[in-house]
């Protein structure tokens, strides 16, 4: 993009936005993990991958900081409940591994579609820190998909309970695919290509799921759409706590 | 029993210096007190995880967030390297991960009395930094010239973590201290609550026979009063110099002895926390844990099971 | 998985840890004892960059070697690089150490064959030239043809 107009600025940062919380919640939610996986050594590798997932956000808030957001720490700390395009996927607290193996399966793959997708686009800040998050999130496609196989091939119960994970995370898709207020936004950056991500995520998780002898559940329709600021209560309790230290002195060094 | 002349020799050879590694000959009494200490240790460390966690959660800027979780992260790699040292030590025993587990939830392995605390505020979470880690650095360091020598590598390992760890709490309780007054009467708060838990951390006064055995095999090389002397002499003119009161009016150097002169914390309570897990937070962590371990039980034997799929399938 | 199934595939080959341990290993549960089986050791080896040897660095428990270069990854390379990560099941593993007869010792003396067992430079003295040592050597090949 040779000039860059206040509106291509406003709409690539409509693009990026929904990108950046989504990393941040996965971040959060999956730092709920800490001490709490299957054995020691997915512990280190959970928390690894929630730094990830922190740091790539972080790196987008830094663009999008650039692109006349606030800064990274204030679009984190000082932004309402509906100010965040989060999707319902990333957003459901801990609940049992198989439940996190198929949700983080369905996330990163389609994240990383939708990465790769964005790497059209061209604004030289963004695609520096595409080229640092795209390497990070090889591996974390690669995690869960390592373990997604082992659940499908640890034995009948184990089998039994990814099935009806993986069912219970379909229902919470719909968000997922939404563009929101960005949807316009997309064609002023040539990157139409990121709304019909849907299709291209189907086939590939379809394929894998084919491939290890699961189910293809039923992708409920969304009944909200975190990408227009929609999160129930749920979400501003979970705002609440992640800011409760700093409400204390929001204006002061921590 | 063990042959008495065996035994000697072996003494001799850890007088000598030498080294033992974990598929040498040693006496029971020796691999008894080894996994005593590192099954201990590494407990320890898995359990105190819990405290700062809840903090990852709630800390105020992006970077202490990482941060902090990196900390955490450190404690259980901390953790599973000592575990897997103790778990090569008890193999005689037919015990690995799973048993050693096990005791700690069924209450036959002891952990740290500061990990039975309340950790209230994010001042917490930078005190346990602070002087928590700067304990165990303390007994740590001594620890790397341990007679056990994986014990002695692994430590090495776990002490350069420890002072990132150490310069992390430190940087959380010095923008406190240099912070509000609000910020202030928070870390003042959490060193009030922390400083008795670290006079007892180092042990008692006087030392058991099993930690007096351990000085004998060389697994460790200075008395608990020795180590708890370096931490007052560290901790003291530090905190006195961010304009913070530590808990104790007894407190005194000895000009001509150089000695520190303290209040003995609450021995008896400390004690039965360790061994009750009757903290406050003890049953609380001991859950987390159990939900953890026994919780996720299935998510092991599928994985067991599914290795084999994949070795019979030659993938 | 049952105990049952579990002692059963303990006879494999390659599944001998976890049957010693899981067989003496029992968790009392509404009275009977269940054996529990352990996940497998890996023992892992960090090369730090193309010049250096790898290096043992410890141990994981993984459940397959895929799943043991991810932990051992997450285990002892979280702040830096690595060339390469070598994991090996810590049963395939043999120690020189448990058998003396093929541990390397200090014996007689070798110094004929070390580069310090030898001293030619007074000799070369006499002959007016300078007596080379591997590093010179070293050093030179490392400088630009004809300087
Ligand atoms: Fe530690
Ligand atoms: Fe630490």
């Amino acid at each position: 993009m040779e000039t860059v107009t206040p509106a291509h600025r406003e709409a690539l940062a409509d693009i990026l936005l929904p990108i950046a919380d989504d990393a941040w919640i996965a971040g959060q939610r999956g730092s709920e993990w800490l001490g709490m996986a299957p054995d020691l050594e997915e512990d280190l590798a959970l928390s690894s991958i929630s730094q990830d997932a922190l740091g790539h956000a972080q790196l987008l808030y830094d663009v999008l900081a650039e692109l006349g957001n606030r800064e990274a720490d204030e679009q984190v700390y000082a932004r309402p409940a509906s100010g965040w395009r989060h999707c319902r996927l990333v957003q459901t607290p801990r609940q049992d591994w198989a439940d996190f193996v198929a949700r983080r399966y369905c996330y990163e793959t389609f994240d990383d579609l939708r990465l790769h997708a964005l790497a059209g686009a061209g604004h030289a800040p963004l695609q520096s820190a595409l080229a640092k998050i795209l390497q990070e999130k090889l591996y974390h496609v690669r995690h869960f998909d390592t373990w997604l196989q082992t659940l499908a091939w640890g034995g009948t119960q184990s089998r039994a309970r990814l099935q009806e994970a993986m069912a219970g995370v379909f229902s919470e898709l719909g968000d997922l695919f939404s563009w929101g207020q960005g949807a316009s936004a997309l064609a002023m950056w040539n990157l139409t290509a990121l709304s019909s991500l849907r299709p291209l995520w189907e086939s590939r998780v379809r394929a894998r799921l084919e491939q290890l002898g699961l189910e293809w559940p039923r992708v409920a329709a969304k009944k909200s759409d975190g990408r227009l600021g929609e999160h129930g209560p749920e979400f501003s309790d979970l705002l609440a706590e992640m800011t409760s230290v700093r409400a204390m002195e929001p204006a002061g060094e921590w | 029993m063990d042959d008495v002349q065996r035994v000697n020799d072996f003494k001799a050879r850890i007088g000598a210096g030498e080294k033992i590694e974990s598929t040498d000959w040693m006496p029971k009494e020796y691999r008894d007190l080894l996994i005593k200490q590192i099954h201990m240790h590494g407990i320890s460390e898995i359990m105190g995880a819990y405290p700062e966690k809840e903090w990852v959660g709630k800390a105020p800027t992006i970077r202490r967030k990482l941060a902090l979780n990196a900390k955490v992260q450190d404690e259980i790699g901390h953790g599973q390297m000592l575990l897997r040292l103790a778990e090569d030590l008890s193999r005689p025993y037919g015990r690995g991960r799973e048993a050693l587990m096990d005791d700690v939830l069924e209450g036959r392995v002891k952990f740290h009395n500061v990990f039975h605390l309340e950790a209230p505020t994010w001042a917490d979470a930078g005190v346990i930094g602070f002087m928590v880690d700067g304990g165990a650095i303390i007994t740590q360091a001594m620890l790397l010239d341990s007679s056990y020598a994986p014990y002695a590598r692994m430590l090495k390992r776990i002490v350069a973590e420890e002072s990132f760890h150490m310069q992390h709490g430190e940087s959380v309780v010095l923008a406190l201290a240099e912070g509000s007054e609000a910020q202030r009467a928070m870390l003042q708060g959490a060193i009030t609550r922390w400083w008795p838990a670290m006079m007892y951390f180092f042990g008692p006064r006087m030392m058991g026979p099993s930690s007096q055995k351990m000085m004998d095999y060389k697994i460790r090389t200075m008395t608990n009063e020795q180590l708890r002397q370096k931490f007052i002499n560290r901790y003291v003119p530090r905190i006195q110099a961010l304009g913070m009161a530590i808990p104790d009016p007894a407190l005194y150097q000895d000009a001509a002895t150089r000695t520190w002169h303290y209040t003995d914390p609450d021995w008896e309570w400390f004690t039965a926390v360790v061994h009750h897990n009757s903290g406050p937070m003890s049953q609380a962590r001991l859950s987390l844990r159990r939900e953890a371990h026994r919780g996720q039980q299935w998510v092991r034997e599928a994985a067991i099971e599914a290795g084999r799929v994949l070795q019979e399938r030659g993938a | 998985m049952t105990a049952k199934e579990g002692r059963k595939e303990g006879r494999k080959e390659g599944r001998k840890e976890g049957r010693k341990e899981g067989r003496k290993e029992g968790r009392k549960e509404g009275g009977s004892v269940m054996a529990i089986e352990e996940t497998p050791v890996y023992e892992v080896f960090v090369q730090a960059d193309a010049l250096s040897f790898p290096t043992h660095v410890g141990s994981v428990r993984a459940s397959s070697p895929e799943f043991a270069l991810q932990m051992a990854r997450e285990a002892f390379c979280r702040r830096e690089a690595a060339h390469d990560v070598w994991v090996a099941r810590a049963d395939a593993i043999t120690k020189a150490r448990s058998d003396s007869a093929t541990l390397p010792r200090q014996g007689t003396d070798k110094r004929y064959r070390l580069p310090g067992g030898y001293d030619n430079a007074p000799h070369w003295k006499r002959f007016k030239a300078m007596a080379m040592t591997i590093e010179e050597v070293a050093a030179d090949m490392r400088t630009k043809p004809g300087r």
